[in-house]
Order: C-alpha cells, then sequence, then structure tokens
C-alpha cells in the first residue's frame, strides 16, 4: 500500500481543548429530557390529553347539561340521543329529535322510538337548568350546551333513575381522575421514606424494609382493599369517603415504589460522583438532597406516572363492587355499578360508556410514563 | 505482482439520523487489504473505526446507514458487494467468510450456553457438518487457541472462563468456520496488559497459521506495532494517513500521526537518578490489610473471607509522587480507599497524615472536627470522568460544592474561586454555565482535577486518572498534573494499571500483584533494573509504538501467572508470602532470602 497522507491543516491545542464535544448536549438536563421526550408523539399526544383533561375538572359544571344527581322519571333507560347540524338536507343548526317511549305490546319490552320529522333546537353556550355551583360557591347557570326547551338531551344514553349518563361521566372524571393523584402522593411518600431509608442506611433497616415489602406485596390486594373500604364508617361524607379511598389505594401501593427507591438509592450510592461528595466531606443530609435526589426524581416521576393507572383502576374496582365512593358522589366505578346486573347491560349497553373514558385515561398515563421512561437518560 | 485484494473498501461514508437531517461520521474511508495480511483501523473515540469495522459486516446499529461507498470482498467466483447482499446471503457470509472478535468476550458470548456448544454451533448453522464432528472440530480449536484444558473449556459456561480463556475462546468462534476475513474489534482493549499480551501473540499466530486476512481496530499504537503490516489512521471519520505500518510509524506524514505516535505511554529507556530526599513525610502508612468478610447468607456458613490487602506500608514525601502499579485484583484501589478513610483497614494497621501546618492525623481514627479538616486537605480524582460529575449540576456548582461544604468563602468568592480553577486546569470560565454532558472525557478530567484542587489540598489520590482517555488526552493531563504538582506544592499517591504511565511523574513506584507489593522502588531501579519477575512481565507485555520493540513473551509467561508459578526465590502459595528484601538502597523485592 502507497504512503497516503492526508492534507494537513496543523492543530491549535488551545482550540481543541476548548472545544465542546457534545454541542448538541449543551443545555440542562431538563432540557435534554424535554427535547428527547417531544420525540414520542404519542406520549406528547397523551401528556396534552391528560393535561386537557386536569385542566377541565374544575369546569365540569358548565360542560355537562345537566347536574349529576338530577333525576328525570319519564327517562328512564334512554338510549344516546345523536347530534346533528342538517335536516333533510338543509342546515338548520345543532339540533337533535325527541324520543317517546312506546311499550312493545308483543315482547312486554319498552321501547325508544325517535321522531325525525320533528327537529328540537339544542341551545349552545347559554343559561339553563337547575343551578350549580363552581367552585362550591358561585352559583350559576351558564353551560356549553344545554338541553332543547320541550326535550331531553342524553348524548350517551340515561341511567335507571334517568339520570344523564354523559354529565355524570364528566363530573365523574373529576373524582376518578384525582383519586390517582392523591393515592401516588400517599405512596410515594411512604415509599421514598422507607425505600430511602432502606437504600441509604442499609443493614437492619434495610433488612426490615425489604421484608415488609415482600410481606406486603404478599397480600391478595382485592380482599384487603375491601376490607379496608367496608371499615370506612358508613355515616361519612362522600368527600371523606373519597380521602379515604385515596389513602387506602396509596396504603397499598407504596411497596412497589419503596423498592424502586431503595434499588436506586443503592445504585445512585455507588455512582463515584456521590463518593466524591463523601470524600469531600458532605454531610449525608446533602448528598441525599443535593446529588441522590435530582438524579433519580425523575425515574420516580415516570415509576409515578406508570401507578397511577393502577390507581384509576383500583378506584373503578372498588366502586364497581359498591365498596369505593358513595352516592351522592360520582366516579367512572359507581357508574359502572349499574352495569353488574347483566340483563341490563345486555339491553341498555350505553351503561357500559364510563369504561371508555377508564381506557383512555389508564392508556395515556401508560403511554406518557412509557415516553418519560425513555427520555431519561437523554445524554447517548 | 501484486495480490488480489481481498477485502476492499471504497469510498466509505455512514451517516446518522434520516436522510436531510444526518451528520456524517465516516467519511470517504477507503482501504484494501490483500490475503493474509493484517490492517490496523487505528483512532481514538469518535474517529468512526468501530463503525467502519461493523459495516463490512452489515453490522451497523439502527439509526447509522451507509450514505455512500463499496465493501467489496473477493470471492472465488469474483467480488461482492457486502453492502448490498440481502440479509439471507450475509447471514451464509458471516462466520463462513468473514468473522468478528469483540471487545467484551463476556457479553458477545451467551451466558446461558456453554462456550463449546457456542463454538460448534457455527459449523451447525453453515451445516459445514454434523454434530460429533463439530465438536471434535471446536474441541480441536480450542486446543489450538491455547487453552490448556479443552474439554473443560467447551463444556464451561463464559462466566466460568477467566478473561483471557474468554477471549481465546472468542478468538477459536471466529477462527472454527475457516474465514478468511476476522475483525478485530479493540479485542485487548479490556484484558490485563500482561494477558493482552498473551492474546496479541495468538491473534498473530492463529492468523498466520491460517492465513487469514485482519482488520484489526484498535485505539493503541503500541498494538499496532506488534501486530499490523498496513495501517489506516482515522480522525473524525476521515482517513489522515494510510501506509505500511513500518513507514508510518516511523516516519509519520501527518501532524494527527505524530501526536498520537508522541503521545503514547513508553517505559523509559533511561531515568534520572533521584538525589537522596530529605525526609517529609507527608502520608506513612504501615502494615495497612484489608479483609472483606465473606458474604452473610441467610442459611449455613459465610463464604470464605477476601484478603484485598496485606501488609502494605509506604512513604509518601511532601511535594513528590508515589505511583502504585497493578492489574486488575492488586488491591490498589483498595489502597486508595483505605488511605482517604473511604473504608476503615482492618485493625492493627497506622495511616499518619502529616500537612503543612497542624497536627499530624492518625487517619484511621479521625472523627467530626478533625475529620473534616482531613478532607479538606486530602482529596481524590476518580477514573471515569463520566461517572464523577453529577450529571444535574452545572460546572459552576460543582467547583463551588466542596467550598460551600466546608463554608468557605462569600458566593462571589466562590465564583472568583471556579473561575480560576477553570483557568488553571486549561479550560474557559466561560464554560462554567455548562453540564458536564457537553464536554468530552478529557474535558471533565479536567473538571474533575479542578473540583480536587477546589479546597487548596496537599495530597491527591489520583485512581487510574487516565485510563478512560484517549492517548493524546491522556499525555496532556499528565502534563497537568505534572505542572500542578510543582506549582501548588502538591503530593500525589498515584494509582495506575500500565506503569509506562506513571514512568513520567513517579518519584517512587509499588508494583502490587494479588493484594502485596512485590517490588518497590524509584522508577531507575524499577523500569532499568527490574528484579522480580512479575514486574519484568510488565514492562515486556506494554506494547510501544516501535516497531523494533516488539513484545517479550518469555518475560511475559515467566513472571504474569499466579504467585505459585513464579520462579524460586519469588514464589509463594496462598498467603505464606516472603519479605520484601531491599537489593539495593530504596530498592525492596518480595523474594525469600
Amino acid at each position: 500500500m502507497e504512503h497516503y497522507v492526508a492534507p494537513d491543516r496543523g492543530h491549535d491545542a488551545d482550540l481543541d481543548r476548548q472545544a465542546l464535544d457534545r454541542a448538541d448536549l449543551d443545555a440542562p438536563t431538563r432540557v435534554l429530557v424535554w427535547r428527547r421526550f417531544r420525540r414520542h408523539r404519542l406520549g406528547v399526544l397523551c401528556l396534552i390529553i391528560l393535561a386537557l383533561g386536569y385542566a377541565i375538572l374544575p369546569f365540569v359544571e358548565i360542560l355537562s347539561p345537566y347536574n349529576p344527581n338530577d333525576f328525570d322519571e319519564n327517562n328512564i333507560y334512554a338510549p344516546p340521543q345523536g347530534l346533528y347540524l342538517f335536516h333533510e338536507g338543509a342546515y338548520v343548526g345543532l339540533h337533535t329529535y325527541p324520543t317517546a317511549t312506546v311499550y312493545d305490546m308483543e315482547t312486554g319490552l319498552v321501547k325508544r322510538v325517535t321522531d325525525r320529522s320533528d327537529p328540537l333546537p339544542v341551545p349552545v353556550l347559554t343559561t339553563c337548568g337547575e343551578p350549580y355551583h363552581l367552585f362550591g360557591f358561585i352559583e350559576g347557570r351558564f353551560r356549553v350546551i344545554c338541553p332543547p326547551e320541550d326535550g331531553e338531551l342524553f348524548l350517551i344514553g340515561s341511567d335507571r333513575l334517568g339520570r344523564d349518563m354523559f354529565s355524570r361521566m364528566v363530573h365523574g372524571a373529576r373524582l376518578s381522575m384525582t383519586v390517582g393523584l392523591i393515592g401516588v402522593v400517599v405512596s410515594f411518600t411512604i415509599g421514598l421514606i422507607l425505600g430511602g431509608l432502606a437504600g441509604y442506611f442499609g443493614g437492619w433497616c434495610d433488612a426490615a424494609v425489604s421484608r415488609a415489602i415482600e410481606i406486603f406485596r404478599s397480600l391478595p390486594e382485592l380482599p384487603i382493599w375491601l376490607a379496608l373500604s367496608a371499615a370506612v364508617p358508613v355515616n361519612w361524607g362522600p368527600v371523606s369517603v373519597f380521602v379515604m379511598i385515596s389513602i387506602i389505594l396509596g396504603l397499598l401501593d407504596w411497596p412497589g415504589l419503596a423498592r424502586a427507591v431503595r434499588s436506586k438509592f443503592l445504585a445512585l450510592r455507588e455512582e463515584d460522583y456521590v463518593r466524591a461528595a463523601e470524600l469531600m466531606g458532605a454531610k449525608p443530609s446533602r448528598i441525599i438532597w443535593r446529588h441522590m435526589m435530582p438524579n433519580f426524581m425523575s425515574h420516580l416521576i415516570a415509576s409515578a406516572s406508570l401507578s397511577i393507572p393502577a390507581m384509576i383502576l383500583g378506584e373503578t374496582a372498588l366502586s364497581f363492587l359498591g365498596l369505593g365512593l358513595r352516592p351522592p358522589a360520582v366516579s367512572w366505578g359507581m357508574m359502572l355499578n349499574d352495569a353488574l346486573n347483566l340483563s341490563a347491560v345486555e339491553i341498555y349497553p350505553w351503561l357500559l360508556m364510563p369504561m371508555v373514558p377508564v381506557i383512555f385515561a389508564v392508556l395515556a398515563f401508560s403511554f406518557v410514563g412509557d415516553a418519560l421512561r425513555d427520555a431519561l437518560d437523554p445524554y447517548s | 505482482m501484486r495480490q488480489t485484494p481481498l477485502l476492499k473498501v471504497e469510498g466509505l461514508s455512514i451517516c446518522f439520523g434520516l436522510p436531510g437531517a444526518s451528520i456524517e461520521v465516516v467519511h470517504d474511508v477507503s482501504f484494501e487489504l490483500a490475503p493474509g495480511r493484517t490492517l490496523a483501523l487505528v483512532g481514538e473515540s469518535g474517529s468512526g473505526k468501530t463503525l467502519t469495522g461493523k459495516a463490512v459486516m452489515g453490522l451497523l446499529p439502527r439509526g447509522a446507514r451507509v450514505s455512500a461507498g463499496r465493501v467489496l470482498l473477493q470471492r472465488p467466483d469474483g467480488p461482492v458487494d457486502l453492502l448490498r447482499q440481502s440479509p439471507a446471503v450475509m447471514r451464509q457470509i458471516r462466520g463462513a467468510q468473514v468473522s468478528m472478535i469483540f471487545q467484551e468476550p463476556m457479553s458477545a458470548f451467551s451466558a446461558l450456553h456453554t462456550v463449546g456448544s457456542q463454538i460448534s454451533e457455527v459449523l451447525r448453522v453453515h451445516g459445514m457438518c454434523d454434530a460429533a464432528e463439530a465438536r471434535k472440530r471446536a474441541l480441536d480449536m480450542l486446543a489450538e487457541v491455547g487453552c490448556p484444558d479443552a474439554a473443560r473449556a467447551y463444556a464451561a459456561y463464559p462466566f466460568e472462563l477467566s478473561g483471557g480463556l474468554r477471549q481465546r475462546a472468542m478468538i477459536a468462534m471466529a477462527m472454527i468456520g475457516a474465514p478468511r476475513l476476522v475483525i478485530a474489534d479493540e479485542p485487548t482493549t479490556a484484558l490485563d496488559v500482561t494477558t493482552q499480551a498473551v492474546v496479541l501473540d495468538l491473534l498473530r499466530r492463529v492468523s498466520r497459521d491460517h492465513g487469514l486476512a485482519t482488520v484489526l481496530i484498535t485505539h493503541d499504537l503500541g498494538v499496532v506495532a506488534n501486530m499490523a503490516d498496513e495501517v489506516v489512521v482515522l480522525r473524525r471519520g476521515m482517513v489522515v494517513e494510510r501506509g505500511e505500518a513500518s513507514a508510518v510509524l516511523t516516519h509519520p506524514g501527518h501532524s494527527y500521526t505524530k501526536r498520537l505516535i508522541d503521545a503514547a505511554p513508553r517505559v523509559p529507556e533511561s531515568i534520572a537518578v533521584h538525589a537522596p530526599p530529605e525526609r517529609d513525610d507527608i502520608l506513612t502508612v504501615d502494615g495497612l490489610s484489608k479483609t472483606y468478610p465473606g458474604r452473610h447468607r441467610s442459611f449455613g456458613r459465610p463464604a470464605s473471607p477476601v484478603y484485598a490487602l496485606s501488609d502494605f506500608s509506604m512513604r509518601l514525601e511532601r511535594g513528590r509522587t508515589v505511583a502504585v502499579v497493578g492489574e486488575s485484583g492488586s488491591g490498589k484501589s483498595t489502597v486508595a480507599k483505605l488511605i482517604l478513610r473511604a473504608e476503615l483497614p482492618d485493625p492493627g494497621a497506622t495511616i499518619r497524615f502529616n500537612p503543612r501546618d497542624g497536627q499530624p492525623m492518625d487517619v484511621t481514627s479521625l472523627a467530626g472536627e478533625r475529620l473534616t479538616e482531613f478532607r479538606r486537605k486530602a482529596q481524590m480524582v476518580f477514573q471515569d470522568p463520566f461517572a464523577a460529575l453529577s450529571p444535574r449540576m452545572s460546572v459552576q456548582d460543582i467547583l463551588t460544592e466542596p467550598l460551600v461544604i466546608h463554608g468557605l468563602g462569600t458566593r462571589s468568592e466562590r465564583r472568583e474561586r471556579a473561575a480560576w480553577l477553570m483557568a488553571r486546569v486549561g479550560l474557559s470560565p466561560d464554560h462554567l454555565g455548562r453540564f458536564p454532558h457537553a464536554f468530552s472525557g478529557g474535558q471533565r478530567q479536567r473538571i474533575a482535577i479542578a473540583r480536587a484542587l477546589a479546597l487548596k489540598p496537599e495530597l491527591l489520590v489520583l485512581d487510574e486518572p487516565t485510563s478512560a482517555l484517549d492517548v493524546s488526552v491522556q499525555a496532556e493531563v499528565l502534563e497537568l498534573m505534572g505542572e500542578l504538582e510543582g506549582e501548588l506544592g502538591l503530593s500525589y499517591l498515584f494509582i495506575s494499571h500500565n506503569l509506562a504511565v506513571v514512568a513520567a511523574l513517579a518519584d517512587h513506584v509499588m508494583v502490587m500483584r494479588r493484594g502485596r507489593v512485590v517490588e518497590e522502588g524509584a522508577p531507575d531501579c524499577i523500569f532499568n533494573d527490574p528484579r522480580h519477575p512479575y514486574t519484568r512481565a510488565l514492562i515486556a507485555a506494554s506494547p510501544e509504538p516501535d516497531m523494533h520493540r516488539r513484545l517479550d513473551l518469555t518475560a511475559v509467561a515467566c513472571g504474569a501467572g499466579e504467585p505459585n508459578t513464579w520462579p524460586e526465590p519469588f514464589g509463594y502459595n496462598g498467603e505464606a508470602a516472603p519479605q520484601l528484601i531491599e537489593v539495593a538502597p530504596g530498592h525492596r523485592v518480595r523474594r525469600a532470602a
């Protein structure tokens, strides 16, 4: 092989020494994580959906056409009604059609018949119905969508008391979506403290916590849930019951998180930068808060976002079995409680509609959690 | 007459990312390789040498893509372009015509199958022979690569073999399909230097016996000098220089090649004899041992204890450097941990630290205020600059942190100190607001050194401070350490696995093996007059970019083994080690009297 030498442009040692090796990574970690997260389209979409969902929770009263516990004995098990813009080919604005209850003499069943000839205009952005209390104290009747003047608007049907399923579903979001957050806060606090103690101090402390984790994880979850929620006094108000249920969910969820915290602590303790801080003379509290926390907080957020769906499902399951929240509170699980009756579901399948938001919420949290987990190590 | 090249790479370019928004990491690389020759692809990290090798195998990582060029492999029926073959054809070629030796044999073997079954699998997937024949051929091959007990190695799982044996098995696996081309990607980088020498020799012998062409990917010009016929020097994805190894190494044409050759650490030919010291020791260590108790099990007896360090004594004179050299498992890092009180030694040891002003301290019994004071005066620089800096802290925070911990200075004084430190280690203070991940390994190591200097320490423990760095960067960092030592009156305890690296800095060298010092003395004694077979093996095994200095395998073979294989009067069994005996003033060797 002949001796080939590339054109030599010389070399500036000083410039070389200063040049950034990874100019693309020249930003704080949170910016890098965000950049990496953004690449995950599905995760970003789900994050937006969840953010929107939580943003509207305080304003559910305005969004729903009825109050959640308004009942209408004339419209029991009304099927979903459509919303239309065109009537017989002509634009007449947002409208729906009235339905009438007809008793079928042959089968003995109540049938709903839609009258397609008579469009009922649906008013939007106006006042109607019973007054509500926004944030508990602002009285108002303004709603985004209202039932027609002499008719009903059951977008996804009504239940056995003639309550509007849609309004109840929107209101149910408030409890069902926050139960996970409160539960995670509880499980986070316990998990962080116990896992952190076990991971940092090791020894008998670690042994005790680890055994406790194993015992907790070996308990059959559902019976314990049931027993604990059955122990909530009957005369408690809906809000106290709600907080209690969230705490119960959190109490049973912490072992997983504590185990994650413990193993992360053990791994981080071996990191050179933690050892460097120790050799500089830093106290344990400083090492934990300044060096270890920032480096594993993101992992915790990811695992938390993955355990919120479990809580939402837990609340749904408890309320479905009639042991969770109690009326007059509304949650998705409680609405599904109506679906316990199989023959009712067969005739009125819209009773299962609350499953849709449950599925979407759980999927959205899982996708966000996954995207977050992928984005946690943005240095490569 | 020129031989038809076996492998011809023409204008190879590789990009990362999507078309349009891609970054080219390998640009227009061309070389050819005749049958039976060895070509070295040399470069530092980020030079694209590994990607080039993987492109030939068709094993580019996801996201990487060949944007231009051809890779022609000469087959009996004419040349084929390896970049344009279907996966099925590539599978036929891999293993049978082209095979690969990986850097990390532990991860290149599956832990769930025996080594033998993985080697004979090559023959079976290519349908070359039946199971019984495959087993026989695999056993022959294992014996050929120097496994002392081929049948045992065949039946062993990868984790049961030592690093050197695993790499031999890896070579056997690459050779079993009788390929004509082997791509060896840093085949010895993960190995200790004495094992490296043996494995390099094996590779050379095997490729000569089988008429193999080899593409050797390495960062070490010393390895090149010992192995290669031809060299391609890569830098940032481009060919900087290409030619016969002897021509390139003896008359480098490009300034980058020259720098690489100059930066390679060497065992010095001769060393000036140091003036006898007037003793002002900053650190005195006596009878230091560390035994790790066997792992506690829930049931049954605990495992037997591990003797990490036995009876270690040393003196470090103020303003000087003591180097502790040894391979993995020699106990050298334990020395660092014990001296800095990261761990407590076995009872009976004394570590006296004697600061410039103030009371001498007994490090093993320090507590509270005194321990904090000691922490201020003794600092450490870690091996891996990527792990040593917290990714969540800016350089400014990293450098001011020690001052904050010890409550020194006001906010603005700390900032000034950080800027001064940055400038002192050769980085621009403009970088203070940045985060560690934007910097290269060398820059990070400078930052780590700056952090260690923040408290104005008197003693620095350097635990392999340059072994994670590229060679040219290593030379610069070593130079910086030399400057700092004189300027700031520092004393160093320099821990390294590489004798040649410490040569420039050390005033006293201690060679360790299996938890014991086997030889110690001034560098002139150690390098010019090594007495212990293990020291001789270390010196003989360290490869240098000099075509005329080949590895001396007889010396390596004599000293590299376990203590019980050393010749009289050096050898010993188990814990029955002889004493260190003074053979010349300041030069002590562990041998029977």
